[in-house]
């Protein structure tokens, strides 16, 4: 059940209201989200709903544990916990999403070397949601490890953070830290929230309905079909396939943050206008946020701790390692650990110039950009481009052909949807200029007003262009499958 | 080494490693109050005060510090 489907809203609809019935029963709220959320998940796949339950179950009782041993003092019985809890937490998530893959690479590697297997297929289903909620149950275990968190003594609490449905399918992945305490504290309905998550969740519609589902229609049709095409359609479809994946993901952590507000639970932002980045470590601070603060303190930040002897080197080290992870996180594909590969080496040389983390503030010049800044920008968007072909193409062979066939040149080829691209590239616009506006103002876009007749005009244009271009065949979001 | 003398101390490397021209810590500052200091720049503190208080930090330690204040009980039991 995407989030932009009829199915959805009438859906959100019906939690909202009983929510909201239920006002001043916290618990009773807890129970019908973790309902809700539990119902959501049988929905999209009820097959695999015993999956989340019984590793939530599970991390219930072993964070309880871990807390006992950290309040008796037992700190090194806890840490053997933790590592023992997860190891027991990855283990699903190494079964269904990377199983198939190791087997047949080693299939493949000892057939290599003469030794031949029969043909052997891995088709396991992948659940729904496994990579997000397996993301917060180690943060949980880790966390309480640190004494950052106490362990949670409400079953139905701890539940509805592992599985809350809003963010369940493709995040963004919460901290126990910041959310739990959410889930534990009564919550008012305020006009600012309803009103503020309702412009984010049609704004994440828009852009996902308006941008990337227009977008890809042109993209997707000269991708797929690169062997007939040449320079002239392959390098503009290349340069929009990273506006098409923002628009998309985007489009899917505004819906998730707004419905969130409507219920009034903060959830975290995931991007910060990443085609402002001036240098490939300030993209990586502004696009998906959420996955890469959680890597970062889990893997990254542990990892450049025990190398820092090493000094640039033990950085380096670590973000390749930490570059990786994020490649192979979002699957089982060595296109994907290519793209984590280039990614970790265009930060090495910021790492050896140490303006890895400098942050370079923008100097608006009468509400423009300088020609400097706009340089580097769109040098960043080049190199993410590169990076982005990897990640799109099905194998590391067909990310080198479409290269390839990039520097061909001949007439313009036949394509479709030109309509479809023609709206597609109207809509970007106004995503620009929200973004632009957002990244001056400081957050400011375009549907700023708070006074009622701005809010119903402006949501109004926005769900008309929504429903004048929705189709129901593209409504599954890209991220959906990792 | 007094409290003071390390805070100081701190205060000194502080301004090297951040490039800051002044910075004034105390037992509640963390990284939320200093612009400059981020997760990277952390582990590069880290490493100029091992040096300068000839001390050595575990791992879990060092990810447990929530301010200063904590970091600067590590280098007293540390250095007793």
């Amino acid at each position: 059940m995407a989030l932009n489907s009829l199915a959805f809203i009438g859906f959100f609809a019906i939690v909202f209201l009983l929510y909201w019935i239920l006002q001043r029963h916290t618990r009773w709220q807890n129970a019908l989200l973790l309902t809700a959320s539990y119902a959501f998940y049988a929905l999209c796949d009820w097959r695999m709903l015993p999956i989340p339950i019984v590793m939530t179950t599970a991390f219930c009782f072993l964070g309880k544990r871990i807390g006992e041993l950290k309040a008796s003092g037992a700190d090194r019985k806890a840490a053997k916990l933790t590592t023992a809890t997860v190891v027991i937490g990855l283990l699903p998530l190494l079964y269904f999403k990377y199983f198939g893959f190791f087997a047949q690479s080693f299939v493949s590697f000892i057939g290599m070397m003469g030794i031949h297997c029969s043909d052997v297929a891995f088709n396991i289903l992948l659940p729904i949601g496994i990579s997000f909620f397996t993301f917060r149950l180690l943060s949980y275990a880790i966390e309480l490890n640190r004494g950052t968190i106490a362990p949670c003594n409400d079953p139905i609490a701890f539940g509805t953070y592992i599985a809350f449905f809003p963010t369940l399918v493709a995040g963004p992945i919460d901290r126990p830290q910041t959310f739990l305490p959410q889930l534990q504290t009564p919550r008012e309905p305020s006009y600012d929230t309803l009103v503020n998550g309702l412009k984010r969740f049609v704004w994440g519609c828009f852009l996902k309905v308006c941008v990337a589902d227009q977008l890809a229609v042109f993209v997707d049709n000269i991708l797929d079909g690169y062997a007939s095409q040449n320079m002239l359609t392959l390098v503009p479809a290349t340069l929009l396939y990273p506006m098409q994946l923002y628009a998309d993901f985007a489009g899917y952590s505004h819906m998730a943050i707004g419905a969130s507000a409507m219920l009034g639970l903060k959830v975290a932002e995931n991007f910060q206008r990443p085609f402002f980045a001036q240098n490939v470590a300030e993209y990586w601070r502004r696009w998906h946020m959420s996955l890469t603060s959680w890597l970062t303190d889990y893997v990254f930040l542990p990892l450049n701790v025990h190398w820092r002897d090493w000094r640039k080197w033990g950085v380096i080290a670590a973000c390749t390692i930490n570059m990786l992870l994020v490649g192979f996180w979002h699957g089982a594909n060595w296109t994907f650990g290519l793209f984590g590969l280039y990614h970790a080496l265009l930060f090495v040389p910021l790492i050896l110039r140490g303006t890895m983390n400098k942050r370079r503030k923008i100097e608006w010049r009468h509400g423009m950009l300088p020609a400097a800044t706009l340089l580097r920008m769109a040098g960043t968007y080049l190199l993410v481009t590169v990076g982005m072909l990897m990640f799109r193409s099905a194998s590391v062979e067909e990310a080198f052909a479409i290269i390839a066939k990039m520097f061909t040149i001949g007439p313009l080829p036949q394509f479709d949807g030109k309509m479809a691209l023609t709206a597609g590239s109207i809509c970007m616009l106004v995503m620009w200029v929200n973004d632009w506006l957002e990244e001056r103002d400081k957050g400011q876009g375009l549907l700023r007003g708070n006074k009622p007749l701005s809010i119903v005009l402006s949501l109004s244009v926005l769900i008309l262009a929504v429903l004048l271009l929705h189709s129901s065949s593209t409504e599954v979001f890209i991220y959906q499958k990792f | 080494m007094t409290r003071e003398e390390i805070f100081k101390q701190l205060e000194s490397i502080f301004k090297d490693v951040l490039d800051l021209e002044t910075v004034t810590l105390c037992d509640s500052t963390t990284a939320a109050d200093i612009e400059e200091w981020d997760s990277l720049n952390h582990v590069q503190l880290v490493y100029e005060v091992e040096q300068a208080m000839g001390i050595r930090f575990t791992s879990a330690e060092i990810l447990s510090w929530k301010n200063v204040g904590q970091m600067v009980d590590s280098i007293i039991k540390h250095r007793q």
